[in-house]
């Protein structure tokens, strides 16, 4: 139960009273830096794929800094400061307010949201007026009514005595005076100040919100004439929010970070109407088996519109536009430890929408074409060998640049002039100086058959020392010659040394030993190797 | 844009119709609240009204309670009063509960017929409420809205019990009749609060400035104005967190810092506590910050870390982990930290703050090493091989005896030299370290720590032999 609207309000005329603070409100940044991260990698593919979906919280996913500088008005005194038009995953615990000359007392997040049901429960104890509109004249009488009972079924004290609202069947409608203190239509920012005098200042508010994720993908040209290939880079950014940022300098920073699983948007609480009135069942319209429902709109006599749909929570909608700006290339700074992109110009990243830059462009990278395949055991029939590419992310090699985990995918020439996709395949972050491995299915016409010769184990106390000799033979059914790696996967096993072997192995960047050899076009090569292992 | 809130107050007397007098006066909220938050979603709220109490027994509502209220928790003190019973109604008032209550009593009845939008109105003894609502109205006896007509239904009163949002009552029996101070203290849900910290890091000054907010979280259904408020840092020992709890809190890991300094706040039964230098209006549905400390200049260095969890080849370079470690042991810094998120910040090459990377620290009592994991560097890299490994016994109670040698390579791609911290976890008894070919130092019986310098641009292989196990 409320205090006597009537006794509060007048004492507000008598006199300046304590609760009177100046308000100033920000409703937009003059203008905005979008600084997109990811704590794993993503895969465009799959983030388009989870888009659709309508249960996909992508709203809720992803991680980007916003760093805005507005315009504000900052009240003398003791003021409140509101920040409107945030982005709409923004978490508001990590806002950092800058270049205000007062003391911040402190700073509010509220998530209570404007709805029917909180407009009603909220209003509690409050004087609204009811409208009733007869069926048959169209008169309208209005009177005034408090509100007893809020969210579950509306009680309303008139004249005294009580009623329910939208029970009897009639058209009755609320009309409110105004909408309760706290509610708005998003969560708001607002900052509560101790100044020493007014003035109008720029202040840069940053903030971390969720909605944004950035991936990186690759396309590959092999041209296996002479054994290079043209690389180019993609970062599609895709903006799952309800906010654009119009002509904002957008940077990509690649690099996993950490993220807590705390910094997530608050949600915002949002009450549903639940109207119950009392049993309803009539003697034509079957009183024990009808279940006791709350009141529908449809059951007014008047009601012949369309049903009321009750609203789920919102889920973001489809992506709008896919736009791609081929022109010019992000450019690559340092972040600490990560490695940040700038996009060449500011540009407007919408809501609901993707985008594609260009950040990477290299002719002419050295890559080797090898097929690979681990020997371990007797093999009943010929196995297919792995088709693997590999790349050095060095300068001499054509390259030498960090390489943003992704997708690549790539193409090769059909020899009539076209290309055809020859595989896709991902990796993680490559800085520069590291091996990057490409492994793109199993190859039909290269294929291996390890033979176990001899095994057999001796001992001599309480150590067993077994020895495996194998012939691995492989066949390549391509018109040209092939490299082919043959990995000695006992290598893990205590006391693994090898014996002796037909050819020389070396360890190569995966710390295992390999046996390199080169077979013949349509022809075969074969490895005799032998090892042991102690245990 | 600025406008003052008051004479929004104005317009609202104009609107208010004379039915305003029909509302009667209650007790409203407390006159005085003071809260106490701790960080297990739980707080102590105490409520202090003036209340005018006749001798006797009488029975006090207490509105504006939290929604969240733990009743079983409730106390209440005054001078002269004693408690005979205290009741939490949640019986909630709604038009079928109105009915419900309505059966063998008048109502007024109001019918608006469809055809010429006459009323008519009659009054009706409600029989019964299930399923339907069967009515008697002189000798007749119908179902209302029987035929669809719409029918309004008037009652004459509301019951006691029935309330609109749930509410507290207490009956009391006094020692005189007066207005005298109550004291109404009881546990509720729905507040909880945690630290969040913005640390600018500035790693060629090696330095760091800390600001830290408590962040409260007010769920609880209820808004506390003009709280007198302390936050409680440290978990207390709480046997059944009751009811719902919306947000169960996280703990990433239970280690604390390891600091010996007292913090010079108030410590209190182990736990510290936070009084928030003014009193604040603690609406529901909100997160409230104020500030917790402002520290700037703290030493502080950047850590790069890898952790090999037993003894194999890795087929790939796997990326080390950069941390900012600082201590909270001297200067403007020296106080105990509570459990909450730092978010680290560094200049980009346009001087323009960027966010690094954020992570959960526990409380740290002052002269902590806090270690703030940011994520993994893009340049450098820890590969472990195995190179051998070997039994080396005969013996078959030394089974399990083995020597590893294994080789870390430790790449920089970075243009400027690096140290690594690399960690061999996994150790067996008996360890002995040999052809290191940089110093270790066993950490712990199990983890074994190298130090490894690495050039700008270059990379360094460690090499070490491990005997363990057995």
């Amino acid at each position: 139960m409320r205090r006597l609207l009537a006794i509060t309000t007048a004492l507000s005329l008598l006199g300046p009273t304590a609760w009177a603070q100046t308000e100033s409100v920000s409703a937009r940044p003059d203008g905005a830096t979008v600084v997109i991260y990811r704590d794993q990698p993503v895969d465009t593919v799959a983030l388009m794929e989870q888009s659709r979906q309508p249960w996909s919280r992508l709203d809720r996913q992803g991680l980007a800094l916003i760093v805005e500088t507005r315009t504000v008005d900052l009240p003398e005194g003791e003021g409140i400061i509101r920040f409107r038009g945030l982005a709409t995953g923004v978490v508001p615990q990590s806002a950092v307010l800058e270049g205000l000359p007062a003391h911040v007392v402190e700073r509010n997040a509220d998530f209570d949201l404007l709805s029917p049901a909180s407009l009603m429960e909220k209003s509690i104890g409050e004087v609204v007026r009811v409208v009733r509109t007869n069926p048959a004249t169209g008169e309208q009488v209005e009177k005034a009514a408090v509100i007893r009972a809020g969210a579950q079924g509306t009680v309303l004290e008139i004249d005294g005595r009580f009623e329910a609202l939208d029970c009897s069947g009639q058209t009755e409608r609320v009309v409110f005076d105004r909408v309760p203190e706290g509610l708005g239509d998003q969560p708001t920012l607002s900052v509560r100040t101790r100044a020493e005098r007014a003035g109008r200042h720029t202040v840069t508010l940053a903030y971390l919100t969720t909605g944004l994720q950035w991936s990186a993908d690759y396309v590959a040209r092999l041209d296996p004439t002479d054994g290079t290939l043209d690389l180019t880079g993609w970062v599609t950014l895709a903006n799952f929010g309800g906010t654009g940022f119009p002509d904002a300098p957008v940077q990509v920073v690649a690099g996993t970070l950490r993220k807590d699983e705390g910094t997530t948007p608050v949600e915002p609480l949002v009450r549903y109407q639940q109207n119950q009135c009392w049993p309803q069942g009539t003697t034509t319209y079957g009183s024990g088996a009808l279940p006791i429902e709350p009141t529908r709109k449809e059951d007014r006599v008047e009601y012949n519109g369309p049903p009321v749909i009750v609203p789920g929570p919102p889920s973001p909608a489809p992506m709008a536009r896919m736009a791609a700006q081929a022109g010019r290339i992000a450019e690559q700074g340092e972040l600490g430890d990560y490695k940040i992109y700038t996009l060449p110009e500011p540009t407007t990243v919408a809501a609901r929408q993707t985008k594609q830059v260009r950040f990477l462009e290299r002719e002419s990278v050295a890559y080797e074409r090898v097929y690979r395949a681990g020997v371990l055991g007797a093999d009943e029939e010929s196995r297919s060998m792995g088709v693997v590419l590999k790349l050095r992310n060095e300068a001499r090699a054509g390259l030498g640049v960090a390489l943003p985990g992704g997708s690549v995918a790539v193409m090769q020439p059909d020899g009539a002039g076209g290309v055809l996709l020859a595989g896709q395949d991902r990796f993680e972050d490559k800085g520069v100086g590291l091996p990057v491995r490409l492994n793109f299915g199993l190859s039909r016409d290269v294929r291996v058959q390890t033979r176990l010769v001899k095994n057999d184990s001796s001992r001599r106390g309480a150590v067993t020392t077994q020895r495996s000799e194998i012939e691995t033979t492989v066949t390549n059914a391509r018109s040209e010659a092939v490299t082919v790696e043959l990995v000695a996967n006992a290598a893990m096993q205590r006391g693994f040394r090898i014996r002796s072997q037909s050819v020389r192995s070396r360890v190569d960047d995966t710390g295992y030993p390999v046996w390199t050899l080169t077979v013949p076009a349509n022809g075969t090569a074969t490895l005799k190797a032998a090892w042991t292992t102690t245990d | 844009m600025i406008r003052a809130i008051g004479p929004f107050a104005l317009a609202l007397l104009l609107a208010a119709p004379a039915v305003a007098q029909q509302v009667e006066e209650g007790p409203g909220g407390p006159d005085r609240v003071s809260l106490t938050v701790y960080n297990q979603n739980i707080a102590l709220v105490e409520d202090v009204r003036n209340l005018n109490v006749p001798a006797g027994r009488s029975r006090q509502e207490f509105p504006g309670v939290s929604a969240s209220i733990r009743p079983e928790t409730v106390g209440l003190s005054g001078r002269g009063l004693s408690v005979v019973e205290q009741n939490f109604d949640y019986d909630l008032l709604t038009p079928g509960k109105l009915m419900e209550s309505a059966v063998g009593n008048e109502i007024g009845i109001v019918r608006t017929n469809p055809g010429s939008g006459a009323q008519s109105t009659e009054r009706a003894r409600v029989l019964a409420a299930n399923q339907g609502v069967v009515l008697q109205i002189g000798d007749r006896i119908e179902v209302l809205r029987d035929d669809g007509v719409p029918t309004r239904v008037i009652f004459d009163r509301v019951p006691q019990n029935l309330r609109p949002r749930p509410t507290l009552s207490v009956t009391l029996d006094a020692e005189g009749a007066g207005r005298r101070e109550t004291t109404l203290s009881y546990l509720t849900s729905g507040l909880t609060w945690k630290a969040d910290y913005v640390a600018r890091f500035d790693e060629k000054a090696g330095k760091l400035d800390l600001t830290g907010w408590v962040t409260l979280t007010n769920n609880s259904g209820a808004t506390f104005s003009n709280a007198q408020t302390r936050v409680v840092a440290g978990d207390v020992n709480l046997i059944n967190q009751g009811g719902y709890n919306p947000r169960p809190p996280v703990r990433v890991s239970n280690t604390r810092g390891n600091g010996t300094q007292s913090g010079g706040q108030g410590a209190l039964a182990d736990v510290y506590v936070y009084p928030l230098p003014e009193a604040v209006t603690v609406a529901n549905n909100q997160t409230k910050q104020v500030g917790l400390i402002d520290a700037a200049s703290v030493p502080a260095t950047k850590r790069y870390l890898r952790v090999v969890d037993g003894f194999y080849s890795a087929e790939e370079p796997v990326a080390a982990e950069v941390g900012v470690i600082f201590a909270n042991g001297s200067g403007n810094a020296a106080r105990a930290l509570p459990a909450g998120v730092i978010r680290v910040y560094v200049k980009d090459e346009a001087g323009e703050p960027r966010f690094i990377g954020e992570s959960q620290v526990d409380h740290s009592p002052a002269g902590s090493e806090i270690v703030v994991t940011t994520g993994d560097a893009f340049d450098v890299t820890v590969q472990p091989r195995l190179v051998s490994s070997e039994r080396v016994s005969k013996r078959l109670v030394d089974y399990f005896r083995t020597r590893y040698a294994m080789e870390y390579t430790v790449r920089n791609a970075r243009p400027e030299p690096v140290t690594v911290e690399v960690r061999q976890r996994g150790l067996g008894r008996d360890t002995e370290l040999t052809d290191q070919s940089i110093e270790g130092e066993m950490r712990d019986a199990r983890t074994v720590v190298w130090r490894v310098p690495v050039p700008a641009n270059g990379e360094t292989k460690l090499t070490a032999t491990i005997t363990t196990g057995g």
